[in-house]
């Protein structure tokens, strides 16, 4: 019979080449794959597509094609690893880019330097040849007023995606009703996005969410076609309705309102309070006779 | 008959000589802590005068003790529905310049100041806030009429006197004060217990000792605005609220409270009373021209064998109706009714009693020379040859009547306005009086002595033993402390063969802030 001793020693052993396949499963295995060439495309089409073409026109961001003559190699490699950072840090080009772009921040990709220089190999390759994409051609032609109903119900989470995805309301303004809505949960403000943005780029967006908290949120549980439809009609009529609203001067008059009642109130409630210390006669003439 | 026992005590105001050990006794035992600076368990007041905090008695500011309804009685500024209204702002509360800032003095600035061609000074630093202050107002400010003008002129028992007499009392010539040193009374209808929304205080079944349960307090201070008497005081610093604890660590080890154990004029008294508290609520709902007697009745006679029996069944145990039946504050409260509640009118049925000042009222005053008199500054002391000490007039009690202080101004302290009341308490000190001085210097006959015994309601025997408790009781006779039975209790609690002969000091628990 083995001692335990050795039992053990021998334990400890498994545990360590255990350890090492599982290190090599989880970091050599990927660098090798994404060497492969023929995957940058893939890659392209994961990170990048939902929102830049390479010569197919602007979607949310702009189009790629002939980006190298734009910026230097260097500049680029550091804006796609991180463009919060850049503008944060105040680079000229990079806040120009920012504000050119409706002020949407681009996500990190969460890619190694490698595979950024590949991409943007992939892009200056593609640059010479014909658009990528084609015109974009709006899905929106004779929705109805029901579609627009559902989009709103979609929206506020009255009626649930099919795929279980969370609702809309959740992170966002509620964009028909405007009332108090400077005062809610809301990530972005999405009033004005369908006349920023434009159809083609909401509708990008929805299909794959480019945004690290909203990927999460709908991973595995993507829109189907007929809600993305009517959540963009929705999103289209209401948006530019109330895009001009301006939420916070009601809000502002009913707490400024309010807080006079509540003062109002207070001072009947406590009409009969002790206002002043029983000594504070006393202390005035003192103070003066101080003087 | 529901027999209870309570410590009660007796002050004896003729005896107290103002000199504020009392006070800094109790200081020194228990307030000398961050946050209790100012609170003064035990204070003495110079009367007239505002009191501490000032203007104390002065309900309609204070909003404290209990108001009479139709059949029974309310808090005056707390209870259920009020506190619940006020309960972000408690708007009767007092704040510290109604008591005062308490402070220091930079003592080191003494011995670290460089040569100077002047003496170096302590500066006055708060002890609330560490910074330098002036020194506006302290726990006895008014001390033996400092300030009348501000203080004992205002007077919340001044309230009904006519202009006239008040005038007269502060004649420089009629001057008189006297103390009225204040400890929490132990009531039984306390205030602060039925006004604390967190149930913190609680009136002890064996002695009735009011205690705040510190574990328990949270700062609603609902007890500072109720007590009448302003004897529960808030502790900034713990966050808690704090009151006397009639020093029960020491009654339960068998000694006195410091205040009273220090007491240099020998004033205090304490004692076993047994009460019914059935009577409770009707004896506090009575109208005000009976609350006093209403307040007494409830006191029942120790050596009654039907109260004993009662109160057996009650729990009461026999050493303890031994001590009731030995109680100094029984003898003065029920037997010679010489003592009286001070402010009956607050309806907490306090159970420290007042042996009200007889004061200076064995000197009559003679008829002034208006001749002579008019030709004074009108502040000038006047003196005329008919002024004497005159304990043999014929009209004995007519001195009473015309005594310095007005009977208005006592009946308003000490019997709700009464004046019938706290004078026939006056005509038995001044029997005694007569009485001793018929003993010790004779010059009285005796069928004047014996009138006024008789008319007091006193004999001989009664008068001496007045006398005798008053002015020759020792230690064992002033404080007849029941003997707590620690053992009894501790047993009750745990088993005590397992902490047997083990010691140690320091905090079981410590009290913390807030929930
Ligand atoms: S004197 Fe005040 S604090 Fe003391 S028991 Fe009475 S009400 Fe409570
Ligand atoms: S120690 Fe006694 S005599 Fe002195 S002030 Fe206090 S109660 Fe009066």
């Amino acid at each position: 019979m083995q001692s335990p001793k050795i039992e053990c020693q021998i334990k400890a052993l498994h545990m360590k080449q255990m350890f090492s396949i599982i290190m090599w499963v989880l970091v050599v295995m990927p660098t090798c794959l994404s060497q492969e060439s023929t995957d940058i495309a893939d890659l392209f089409k994961i990170k990048c597509a939902i929102c830049h073409t390479i010569g197919g026109g602007k979607l949310i961001g702009p189009d790629l094609s002939g980006v190298d003559q734009r910026h230097s190699r260097d500049w680029l490699v550091e804006f796609v690893r991180s463009s919060q950072k850049m503008i944060n840090r105040g680079d000229p080009a990079a806040v120009a880019l920012f504000e050119a772009n409706n002020k949407i921040q681009m996500p990190d990709p969460m890619i190694s330097d490698d595979q950024i220089q590949s991409i943007l190999d992939h892009i200056e390759a593609q640059s010479g040849q014909a658009a990528s994409g084609s015109e974009y051609v709006s899905i929106l032609e004779g929705a109805s007023p029901e579609n627009r109903e559902s989009g709103r119900r979609l929206f506020e989470g009255l009626h649930s995606f099919s795929n279980g995805g969370p609702s809309c309301l959740s992170c966002h303004n509620d964009i028909s009703t405007y009332f108090f809505s400077e005062n809610s949960y809301s990530n972005k403000d999405i009033r004005t996005s369908f006349s920023t943005l434009g159809e083609a780029g909401i509708k990008a967006i929805l299909e794959s969410p480019p945004f690290p908290v909203m990927r999460k949120a709908f991973e595995g549980r993507p829109l189907q076609e007929a809600e993305i439809h009517d959540l963009l009609v929705f999103l289209r009529d209401s948006g530019s309705a109330n895009a001009h609203a301006n939420p916070s001067s009601g809000y502002l008059l009913y707490g400024l309102g309010g807080t006079v009642l509540l003062l109002f109130l207070i001072a009947g409630l406590w009409i009969e309070r002790k206002r002043t210390s029983v000594n504070h006669k006393i202390y005035k003439r003192q103070i003066r006779s101080a003087n | 008959m529901d027999v209870r026992a309570q410590i009660s005590m007796v002050f004896h105001l003729d005896k107290c000589i103002g000199c504020h050990t009392c006070s800094i006794a109790c200081k020194n035992i228990w307030t000398d802590r961050k946050g209790a600076e100012y609170q003064w368990w035990n204070n003495v007041e110079t009367k007239p005068g505002t009191g501490y905090p000032t203007k104390w008695e002065d309900q309609d500011i204070y909003k404290g003790g209990w108001e009479k309804n139709d059949k029974s009685i309310n808090l005056r500024g707390a209870g259920k529905k009020k506190s619940l209204l006020n309960i972000f702002h408690n708007p009767h509360l007092p704040v510290i310049d109604d008591y005062y800032e308490p402070f220091t003095y930079r003592y080191l600035d003494l011995i670290e100041s460089p040569a100077m061609d002047d003496q170096p000074t302590a500066r006055p630093v708060s002890l609330i806030t560490g910074k330098p202050i002036d020194i506006k107002m302290g726990p006895n400010w008014d001390d033996d009429l400092s300030g009348t003008p501000d203080y004992a002129r205002k007077d919340p028992n001044l309230r009904d006197l006519p202009p006239a007499v008040q005038e007269a009392m502060f004649q420089l010539e009629r001057m008189a004060f006297f103390y009225l040193p204040r400890i929490c009374n132990h009531c039984l209808n306390p205030a602060c217990v039925a006004s604390c929304p967190s149930g913190a205080i609680y009136k002890r079944g064996e002695d009735g000792i009011v205690l705040i349960n510190q574990q328990v307090c949270r700062a609603w201070r609902m007890c500072v605005t109720a007590c009448p008497y302003k004897k529960s005081y808030y502790n900034w610093h713990t966050g808690k609220s704090e009151k006397c604890i009639l020093c029960y660590p020491r009654l339960e080890a068998g000694y006195a409270p410091a205040c009273m154990h220090s007491c240099v004029g020998r004033i205090r008294y304490l004692g076993v009373l047994l009460y019914d508290a059935d009577q409770i609520e009707t004896a506090a709902s009575e109208d005000t021209s009976k609350l006093v007697e209403s307040q007494l009745n409830m006191l029942l006679d120790p050596n009654d064998p039907e109260v004993i029996k009662a109160a057996k069944a009650s729990g009461i145990s026999d050493s303890t109706i031994k001590s009731a039946q030995d109680s100094p504050t029984y003898r003065f409260v029920k037997e010679w009714g010489l003592a009286l509640p001070l402010h009956p009118e607050f309806r907490t049925l306090p159970m420290l009693f007042y042996v009200p000042p007889l004061l200076p009222v064995m000197a009559s005053l003679g008829v002034q020379d208006k001749e002579q008199g008019d030709k004074l500054d009108p502040i000038a002391k006047f003196w005329n040859d008919d002024w004497l000490y005159d304990t043999s007039t014929d009209n004995l009690w007519g001195t009473i009547e015309e005594a310095r202080f007005p009977l208005k101004y006592m009946a308003n302290l000490f019997t709700a306005g009464d004046e019938e009341k706290i004078k026939d308490v006056l005509k038995k000190l001044m029997a005694v009086r007569i009485h001793r001085r018929g003993v010790t210097v004779g010059d009285i006959p005796a069928e004047k002595v014996q009138k006024a015994l008789s008319e007091a309601g006193l004999n001989a025997e009664m008068a001496d033993s007045i006398y005798k408790l008053t002015s020759l009781a020792k230690f064992d006779d002033r404080f007849v402390i029941p003997p707590a039975h620690r053992e009894q209790a501790i047993e009750m609690l745990e088993f005590t063969g397992d902490t047997k002969g083990s010691t140690g000091f320091g905090f079981r628990q410590k009290p913390e802030r807030g929930l």
